[in-house]
């Protein structure tokens, strides 16, 4: 479910025309089908009041906020719509945690505790934003921690520095509603879902190595892997063939291991290494049942030599 | 193009400041009481340098040198490193600064004065040891010296004092301030170098690998001292045979001005590491497993980068680089 937020009904007046919103539950929360609607009032503090709560109750995969901004920068037209890059807070000083939304945009926004009624505060905020508004910084945070995608579209209004009155503004909130709803349905709506590129298997495989399969495929190209994948045998073998083909050096440092490993592995006992491949210590087991098992192992401890680890460790990979 | 510069009030009306505004484009310039008022006061997304890359102008105040970690430089003498600016026009995926800064915003410090009278204070309590002091830990120290023009003030400190000496690291080809002024043997001028496919993905915005070599051999016939460090190496398809093309290329200059070559494979402390996850998803760095290695930075495994280097090193053997100019970095 998509949830759309702005502050003020005037700016919701076309989207609830539009989709012909009807209220829920509470007074300012509108629903049309799969959208919901929600007038968050003004202030960071009024915007996140419903926002835990809608969360918990609607399965909210999406929140879209839209409204009317000061912009704190010169070049900026007045009607302007434009996406939100980054939000960051100022409360009573600026707050360090910011969240991008949106990459692809060159505007930054910057939530303010307090009204912007002077030029001198609105030259310490634009310090560190392009537009300021007075809501966006906690619902991005909430929305973080719920881990929803969020994006923010802003019209310019006025330059938060005090020369268009409130008065002016809403005398030409319809006209910024339409605007808002025009912006939404062209950049928000229908929007065409991303090719599926996963590749099918023809073996067996347990959860975690479909993972390790889809995230090794991903360092390939989708030809690439797709060849590997349709040559394999099974899972297991799948998965080393990816990772050879990643890293070539990978399958010369397991012939290494194998190499050292063999007269070990000829009389029944294990070498192991280090998982990680950084600690110089290996570790010697072997279940021992008979005087020969102790024979045999003599015999091969008495052939094997450190240099042989140490050299592995400083990067002899022949065998 | 800067979007805003910030000035601290105290220096704007300055000469050095005026000659380095007089040099740069800009959109807006404001004044601050000190810089730290604003950068790195919110966290700015790295990637913002691209598009919205402010400029701070201003004094660095407390520690202005500051000791190197341990198996940094030569192996040799007592080593420093000494901040005169934060931050990089270029945008190498591998960059630490990503993970190291809350912001990318670039600053210039300018009190050069101050920097190299703690350095004659850090010779008189060490006199007995060979000092090296290095610029470039928090920014490529050459890039923008046409701008910051302070290489004189540090040429001036270190021919009056040649038992020390001052690297400078770069991977631009802005050696105009350098070759004004005759070589010193005490100035080593050091350039990082990568394989021709590595610098064309990861070195962003950086000058290719040719024109690196070319100013490198600009300096190497007029004598300079130069460092060479091929770090980080990245491993790919056919690495070999490209470091092998540049070290050719490198070994018919007069070898005797190479003072040494560091070598070092990638990588990263953990936050840097997910800082380039993050800026750069679809690289082609995280293509290899990396593992936490011996000072918790992320490695490729132990065997791996021993290879890596082993063959690196064997090739500039080869080429007729001397051994004991030659030194594996952070390993
Ligand atoms: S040149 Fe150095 S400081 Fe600049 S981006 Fe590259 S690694 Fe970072």
């Amino acid at each position: 479910m998509e949830l759309l937020t702005c502050a003020h009904f005037k700016e919701a007046e076309s989207f609830i025309e539009a989709f012909s919103f009807k209220r829920e539950n509470f007074n300012n929360l509108f629903k049309s089908g799969n959208r919901l609607l929600l007038i968050t009032g003004e202030g960071p503090f009024e915007s996140i009041t419903l926002l835990p709560y809608l969360i918990a109750q609607y399965d909210i995969s999406k929140i879209i906020n839209f409204g009317i901004v000061g912009a704190l920068a010169k070049d900026f037209k007045i009607g302007e719509i434009v996406n939100v890059r980054t939000i960051y807070f100022y409360l009573s000083k600026p707050y360090f945690q910011s969240f991008t939304l949106d990459n692809e945009s060159k505007v930054d926004c910057i939530t303010s505790e307090d009204r912007v009624l002077e030029t001198e505060y609105a030259t310490k905020l634009s310090n560190f934003a392009h537009i300021v508004d007075r809501e966006l910084w906690p619902m991005a945070k909430i929305a973080n921690a719920h881990k929803i995608e969020l994006s923010s579209f802003k019209l310019i209004s006025d330059f938060a520095n005090g020369e268009i009155n409130c008065f002016d503004i809403q005398s030409m909130a319809s006209d910024f509603s339409q605007k808002l709803l025009t912006y939404y349905k062209n950049n928000f709506t229908n929007q065409t879902p991303e090719p599926n590129n996963e590749h099918v298997l023809k073996f067996k495989a347990s959860f975690s190595q479909k993972k390790r399969i889809e995230k090794l495929s991903n360092k390939l190209s989708y030809e690439q892997a797709h060849q590997i994948i349709n040559q394999s045998k099974n899972a297991n073998e799948c998965i080393k063939s990816l990772e050879y083909k990643i890293n070539p050096i990978e399958e010369k440092i397991e012939n290494k291991i194998k190499f050292i490993q063999g007269p070990f592995e000829k009389i029944g006992a294990n070498i192991y290494f280090d998982q990680k491949k950084e600690n110089k210590n290996v570790k010697v087991t072997m279940n021992i049942n008979s005087q020969k098992n102790i024979e045999n192992l003599i015999n091969v401890l008495s052939d094997f030599r450190y240099e042989q680890i140490d050299d592995f460790y400083n990067g002899n990979l022949d065998v | 193009m800067f979007s805003t510069v910030f000035v601290e009030q105290d220096i704007y009306q300055t000469q050095r400041v005026q000659s380095i505004l007089a040099k740069i484009k800009y959109k807006n310039i404001k004044t601050l009481s000190r810089y730290d008022d604003v950068w790195g006061k919110v966290k700015k997304p790295y990637l913002q340098k691209r598009e919205n890359l402010n400029l701070f102008i201003a004094n660095k105040r407390g520690n202005l040198i500051k000791e190197t970690p341990d198996a940094y430089g030569t192996g040799r003498g007592k080593h420093f490193y000494f901040i005169h600016s934060y931050n990089c026009i270029y945008e190498c995926e591998y960059c630490y600064l990503q993970g190291y800064f809350n912001t990318p915003d670039i600053v210039f410090f300018v009190n050069h004065e101050d920097i190299v009278k703690q350095m004659g204070e850090l010779i008189q309590k060490y006199p007995n040891e060979e000092l090296w002091f290095h610029a470039g830990e928090f920014s490529d120290s050459l890039n923008l010296s046409h701008i910051t023009q302070e290489y004189k003030i540090y040429y001036d400190f270190f021919k009056n004092n040649p038992n020390c000496f001052l690297e400078l690291r770069s991977k631009s080809v802005n050696i105009k301030e350098v070759i004004e002024l005759p070589p010193l043997d005490n100035i080593i001028i050091s350039f990082s170098l990568a394989s021709d496919s590595s610098a064309k993905e990861f070195d962003r915005k950086c000058p290719s690998i040719k024109h690196r070599l070319n100013a490198i051999e600009k300096l190497a016939y007029k004598n300079y001292k130069l460092g060479l460090h091929f770090d980080p190496i990245i491993y790919h398809e056919g690495f070999l045979e490209e470091y092998e093309t540049i070290f050719e290329q490198l070994s018919h200059l007069p070898l005797e001005t190479i003072q040494y070559i560091s070598i070092g494979v990638v990588r990263f402390t953990k936050d840097v590491y997910h800082q380039v996850a993050n800026n750069y998803p679809d690289s082609n760095i995280h293509k290899l497993d990396f593992t936490k290695s011996f000072d918790n930075k992320l490695r490729y495994n132990r065997p791996m980068r021993m290879w890596v280097l082993n063959r690196i090193k064997n090739s500039l053997l080869l080429k007729g680089f001397q051994d004991e100019k030659i030194y594996l970095c952070m390993e």
